[in-house]
């Protein structure tokens, strides 16, 4: 069991490594015959406390902050987990706000690992006498997610039963995720929040980035690594192709853009962490620059393993595919640098002073 | 962010101390075509801020202002950064390299004549660099030869900044050539007004003359002046070259930090109406600050781990190569922003560090952090052989 005051991210990322390095087989979607056991997995996490740890003590969770997810994130973007939690614990951002009792609901069950959330915002859906309805595509979540968190454009978020809609998971590229076309046609919906509050919302999408942000900068590890390894070891014209310098002095600067992702990453946890003012604002910029670096540094492992990496049997694809789907999630990069333009330039005016 | 008490002690009080101190209109008086103006004015901020213990936190207790730790010289540049108090351009030399190999490796004598003249405001310079020796320092060819208590020297130095300024010189020689490379080679400091020195300041790319060759013909300089024992400089010069420990990454990237609403400037011209910028420039102005902001993290998080001791191999080029590169990508976006404004020349402030507003001066001047104190290609090699382990070519 662990204690509420003092669990260490540290302890928890070794955790968390030993645990997806014994369960998760990455290539298992990728293979014939292969699949990955989603539903192991989940129970796995829900087994070790991960789903507890940012649930308040009242509640009888563990009462911790992104601190304590921050490791986990990040071990999931090295092993290319094929279970997402973000979604999840996203949605727990909401309970530090004005809950309506349907949100405190769906948290208990979220705790419990009953339930299991997927994250999208309005977008054309409609919301009328407590009913959605619309179509939405490319929704993030696990086979047996159980509910939807829409998120309202007004601050709103509404939580719906899945069930009562139509959920169609889709093959996707990167088939470490699944993305479904959910079509709502009149389901009954609850509100999350006593009243709408554009804060609220904005932290739960502020979670997704930092999750995706820290998905980035593990993967993103993981791969340079691996080429690494591979630049070692590899030999043409008699050397190790690792001592080109044409080659070596790109590994430098992948390790200077994991480096400048990393500091990205730990800065807009510890801003999140302690709820400051510019923290979405942060959270939206340390993905920004992750999965610039990330896409950049998988891309370029492809290319650094000649033929092989352009071999589905060879890993590198499941990173590219990784980073190019994360770069896609919850709106598209330009979209998402416009949401946190103003508060960015408001900043800098202050700057000046 | 929460500090030590102490910390935010001695932050309050530069904070307080800085706009009553800093020199007026430093920016009128260090204008690039008024050389007199900038040494008046550097002269007069270095006296203010050895009176107040501020230009030497870094020194041995010992001596006026010294002996404080490094999270309060961290403290001290950062404030300097955000009061937008001059840089000390003239005195770096002196206040860290010179001061900090006198303190490490000079005799007493050594320390006793120099330090207080530092104080007092001696510029020094650095003459290691060579025509033939700049990544490769260590093929070095000026020679020095004993002759009695004097060694003689021979030889020519390049690229040494503020050369035409100094009183002194920490100068590397060749006192055997038949040794390895490293091994032959002996640290001295010369006395610029020593027969034989023939400065000349050479013009950089933004017009300015801020370093300068030196043609050194029989210069005889006392061994008294050798520091450590001949043959050993090499190690001596790591010293030197180690000695600002990552200060001055950690204010020039406060004061880029503290820049980011010149782009905002630039792009309004002027204006500062957000509201009209184009959605392209927004979203540019919107990764810069992201990596200005990362940056920032991470130099902060350097420091704590040096501070503890805890320092990386590796971790000062990958700091130094992300600096280049966003200072330069930051330079080139304002330039860009201000579009064809930024094409008229116009005179630049001296040491002001790398962002005023004067695009293309400080686009132009962003490029010598990819060259100068290990370019960015050596930088990465350390990276790439000592850090990823990548085997040598
Ligand atoms: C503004 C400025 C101020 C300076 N101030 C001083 C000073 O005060 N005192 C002083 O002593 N020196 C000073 N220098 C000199 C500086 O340290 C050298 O310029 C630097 O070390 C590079 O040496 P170089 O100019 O001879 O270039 P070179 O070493 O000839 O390099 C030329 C090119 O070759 C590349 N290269 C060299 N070796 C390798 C390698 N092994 N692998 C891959 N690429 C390589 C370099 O990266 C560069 O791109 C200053 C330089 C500048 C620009």
């Amino acid at each position: 069991m662990m204690d509420i005051e003092t669990i260490d991210p540290e302890e928890l990322r070794d955790a968390a490594a030993r645990m997806l390095g014994d369960m998760v087989e990455r290539r298992a979607p990728y293979d014939p015959g292969k699949s990955a056991d989603r539903a192991g997995l989940y129970g796995a996490m829900v087994e070790q406390g991960w789903l507890l740890l940012t649930v308040p003590a009242e509640m009888d969770g563990l009462g911790q902050s992104f601190v304590a997810l921050a490791p986990i994130y990040e071990e999931l973007g090295k092993a290319i987990s094929p279970v997402v939690l973000a979604p999840s614990l996203a949605a727990l951002e909401l309970l530090a706000f004005n809950p309506g009792d349907a949100l405190t609901e769906l948290a208990a069950g979220i705790a419990g690992g009953e339930a299991r959330v997927a994250v999208a915002d309005q977008g054309s859906v409609s919301v009328a006498g407590g009913t959605l309805s619309g179509a939405l595509t490319g929704v993030l979540a696990d086979e047996s997610a159980t509910h939807l968190l829409l998120l309202g454009a007004d601050g709103q978020a509404w939580i719906a039963d899945l069930s009562a809609a139509s959920v169609i998971a889709q093959d996707s590229w990167d088939r470490s995720r699944i993305l479904h076309d959910i079509v709502l046609d009149g389901v009954a919906a609850q509100a999350a929040l006593a009243a709408p509050d554009q804060a609220a919302t904005g932290r739960v999408r502020a979670h997704c980035d930092l999750a995706i942000a820290w998905d980035n900068a593990g993967g993103h590890a993981r791969i340079l690594d691996e080429t690494l390894d591979y630049l070692r070891t590899r030999k043409q014209f008699d050397r190790a192709i690792g001592s080109f310098q044409a080659l070596k002095h790109r590994a430098a600067d992948h390790k200077v853009d994991l480096e400048v992702a990393r500091g990205a990453a730990r800065n807009a946890t510890r801003a999140f962490a302690a709820g400051a003012a510019d923290a979405v604002t942060v959270a939206a910029q340390a993905r920004l620059v992750t999965e610039t670096a990330y896409r950049a540094m998988a891309e370029d492992a492809v290319q650094l393993h000649g033929g092989i990496g352009f071999t589905w049997e060879h890993d590198c694809h499941l990173f590219l595919k990784r980073a190019i789907l994360n770069e896609l999630l919850y709106g598209r990069a330009g979209e998402r640098r416009d949401r946190i333009a103003p508060a960015v330039l408001a900043k800098m005016a202050q700057g000046r002073a | 962010m929460s500090e030590e008490p102490d910390l935010e002690a001695l932050r309050r009080e530069v904070r307080e101390w800085i706009p009553k101190n800093v020199p007026a209109n430093w920016r009128e008086r260090q204008a690039g075509d008024n050389i007199e103006g900038f040494l008046e004015c550097q002269r007069e901020w270095l006296a203010k801020l050895v009176e107040a213990g501020y230009a030497t936190p870094h020194w041995e207790h010992e001596w006026p202002g010294g002996g404080r730790s490094l999270p309060e010289q961290v403290v001290i540049f950062e404030e300097m950064a955000r009061g937008d108090a001059p840089r000390m351009s003239l005195f770096f030399v002196s206040l860290y390299h010179a001061a900090m190999t006198l303190q490490e490796c000079g005799s007493q004598a050594q320390k006793e004549k120099y330090l207080p003249g530092i104080l007092r405001g001696d510029v020094w310079v650095q003459g290691f660099s060579e025509p033939g020796a700049g990544s490769d320092l260590a093929s070095l060819k000026t020679r020095a030869v004993l002759d009695g208590d004097h060694y003689v020297v021979n030889g020519q130095k390049i690229w040494s900044t503020l050369g035409h300024f100094a009183d002194h010189c920490l100068l590397l020689v060749r006192t055997d050539p038949d040794a390895k490379k490293q091994a032959g080679i002996t640290f001295l400091l010369m006395d610029m007004k020593t027969p034989g020195i023939d400065v000349r300041p050479i013009k950089q790319i933004t017009g300015d003359e801020e370093f300068a060759e030196m043609f050194l013909d029989n210069v005889r300089i006392p061994v008294a002046n050798r520091v450590g024992e001949e043959n050993k400089g090499w190690g001596v010069a790591q010293v030197t070259l180690s000695s600002e420990r990552g200060l001055t990454l950690v204010e020039l990237v406060e004061r880029l930090y503290g820049s980011l609403w010149r782009l905002l400037e630039a792009a309004t011209k002027g204006g500062f109406a957000a509201e009209a910028l184009d959605v392209e420039d927004r979203r540019r102005i919107v990764d810069i600050t992201a990596r200005v902001e990362a940056l920032r993290a991470m130099v902060g998080e350097a420091m704590v781990r040096k501070a503890a001791g805890n320092e990386q191999l590796g971790d000062a080029s990958i700091l130094k190569l992300a600096y280049a590169r966003i200072l330069r990508d930051f330079c080139e976006l304002g330039m860009k922003l201000e579009g064809i404004g930024s094409q008229r020349f116009e005179n630049f402030v001296l040491g002001a560090g790398y962002e005023t507003s004067n695009w293309m001066f400080d686009f132009m001047n962003s490029y010598q952090w990819n060259i100068a104190g290990g370019s960015n290609e050596i930088q990465r090699n350390i990276v790439s052989e000592r850090m990823l382990e990548l085997p040598r070519g």
